[in-house]
């Protein structure tokens, strides 16, 4: 690319009315500081000329403030009308998210039960839970180290792995079963597994994803979402403050919560926070759930590792895929089902199964 | 939070307000949205004001809240209401903005002075570009239908002119002693 070009791509991004050219935007920019900077230096000065244009409005700029001010009189007046929205908000942003099975919907879950069930008057306990609310929304890539403990009737099954995040919604997670390697994500549109051996499984929805692959119906995660959907009727208590050590130095609130109905039915049974007070990471997370059919109880557990840049394309199945595997062609698969349904059966003299009478 | 504590809090919102915006319109296309970001991080800033380090600037902190909320929308609202910017981007307007903050004046108006100054410096085709693009609020298409010139054309004009106001601020910049701006 010339710098012509280069400085032609800026303008068209900055003007944005080019899809094409916001769908190469992160890919060339990576790739070239210069015209990194060069974009940012015309968003700099387009910022301030536009901010020229409004200071000349005088008028509604003391509105703005006014409006600001008037909205920080009624902040308190208002504050349980503005808990039941972002309860509704959150709740929104965890549909959408979906694979709940993510250290960054672990940390959105901390912040809901904090904020609708957490007890008055501990210190400062609002600005950590605030804080812990913001690192999940954060864009930077966390690494946790992951723990899974299946319990079927007196025998235990282990897994070890790693949970990859990038904001709300991007997640890689990495299990190492006793039948193999699983590998599930979501690179902020497309859910995905790679299961143990076979086709690699995408899809929007992760309900569907769970009807096309049922390993993924065997994952942790699914309970997660069920936590999240009754977040509301949690309840959470802080059991504490401690030091762990792993982490010297850091003071870490303890933090419990549990179903308050149908405990009994529920799949999710208990969860135990350690939650940075300093930065607002959850640093550990004990999960447990029950009712899971063919499982009696699962643990899960996750232990913050490093927050390490990795890049843009880690999300997506493609950067997972070595072995080359093809993806699971719905259509493809429902011609074949199709086919075998339809093609004639053959006929023996004995008649068809319910005519043989039964089995003896 | 006190009376006092509002009225002091209230002189940081009128103070940093003009700047904030300018971020704002670094990271937003849409002035609805823009006007919501405002809002949005002055709430933010009050609600969080405890955590606020008074050893650092109050205007760097507000432009990270702001930062971070645009962040969040970004992922909630259309492609068209928003600059695109990622953390690297966002890094680089960080320094500029601050390099900006550092200059002489008391209020965001008096510290772009330079800028004021850089236009009217500009040659005349290029004043009537930023003019009516800017201060007219035309779209590109309109500015080409106006001066009878090409689409293309208007484009790199513009994109000529903020080059050439972003060195001569960056010179002025620097010879006042604040540093360059990149």
């Amino acid at each position: 690319m010339t710098r012509d070009e280069d400085l032609a791509f800026a303008e068209d991004l900055l003007q944005g009315d080019d899809p094409a050219v916001l769908a190469q935007a992160a890919q060339r920019l990576k790739k070239n500081p210069d015209l990194r900077r060069e974009y940012a230096n015309q968003c700099f000065i387009h910022a301030l000329l536009c901010s020229q244009t409004d200071m000349q409005d005088q008028k509604a700029s003391r509105e703005r403030i006014t409006r600001v001010m008037q909205t920080l009189s009624t902040e308190n007046a208002r504050a349980g009308e503005r808990s039941v929205r972002a309860r509704r908000r959150r709740k929104r942003l965890l549909t959408f998210v979906g694979a709940a099975g993510s250290a960054a919907l672990v940390l959105l879950a901390v912040t809901l039960v904090v904020f609708t069930g957490g007890p008055e008057g501990l210190p400062k306990a609002e600005a950590v839970v605030e804080m812990a609310r913001q690192k999940s929304f954060e864009d930077l890539d966390r690494t946790y180290s992951l723990e899974l403990i299946v319990t079927v009737g007196t025998r235990t099954y282990e897994a070890d792995g790693w949970l990859y995040v990038r904001g709300a919604d991007k997640v890689v997670m990495e299990l190492e079963t006793h039948r193999g390697r699983i590998v599930k994500g979501m690179d902020g549109k497309r859910q995905w597994v790679i299961p143990q051996k076979g086709p690699i499984f995408v899809h929007e929805s992760e309900t569907a994803l769970q009807r096309m692959s049922p390993e993924t119906a065997d994952l942790p995660h699914l309970s997660m979402e069920r936590i999240l959907a009754q977040s509301s009727d949690l309840s959470s208590r802080i059991t504490g403050k401690t030091e762990f050590p792993t982490w010297p130095g850091r003071t870490l609130i303890l933090l419990e919560c549990t179903p308050i109905k149908d405990a009994e039915t529920a799949k999710f049974k208990k969860a135990q926070y350690m939650v940075d007070t300093k930065t607002g990471l959850v640093m550990r997370a004990e999960l447990h759930f029950g009712n899971i059919p063919l499982v009696d109880k699962i643990q899960v557990n996750i232990q913050y590792s490093k927050e390490e840049k990795r890049a843009d394309d880690f999300y997506g199945y493609e950067a997972h895929n070595a072995d080359g595997r093809p993806l699971f062609d719905r259509e493809k698969f429902r011609e074949q089902l199709k086919e075998r349904l339809n093609r004639p059966r053959p006929r023996d003299s004995r008649g068809t199964w319910w005519q043989k009478g039964p089995r003896r | 939070m006190t009376v006092t504590a509002k009225h002091a809090f209230e002189i940081l919102v009128r103070e940093n307000a003009d700047m904030l915006r300018a971020f704002v319109f670094s990271l937003v296309r849409d002035s609805n949205l823009a006007d919501e970001l405002f809002q949005e991080t002055f709430l933010t800033a009050w609600r969080k004001l405890e955590t606020y380090d008074s050893t650092r600037p109050f205007g760097a902190w507000l432009r990270g809240i702001a930062a971070m909320h645009a962040m969040a929308k970004k992922r909630k609202v259309a492609a068209s209401k928003v600059h695109y910017f990622d953390d690297a981007t966002l890094d680089l307007l960080e320094i500029r903005f601050a390099k900006m903050s550092r200059t002489r004046g008391d209020t965001w108006e008096e510290k772009i002075d330079a800028l004021n100054q850089c236009l009217d410096a500009l040659p005349k085709p290029a004043q009537d570009v930023i003019s009516l693009y800017y201060h007219k609020n035309c779209t590109c298409k309109e500015v080409a239908a106006k001066l009878g010139l090409g689409l293309e054309l208007i484009k790199k004009r513009l994109q000529r002119t903020r080059q050439l106001l972003f060195d001569c601020i960056s010179t002025k910049l620097a010879r006042a002693g604040v540093g360059g701006l990149s």
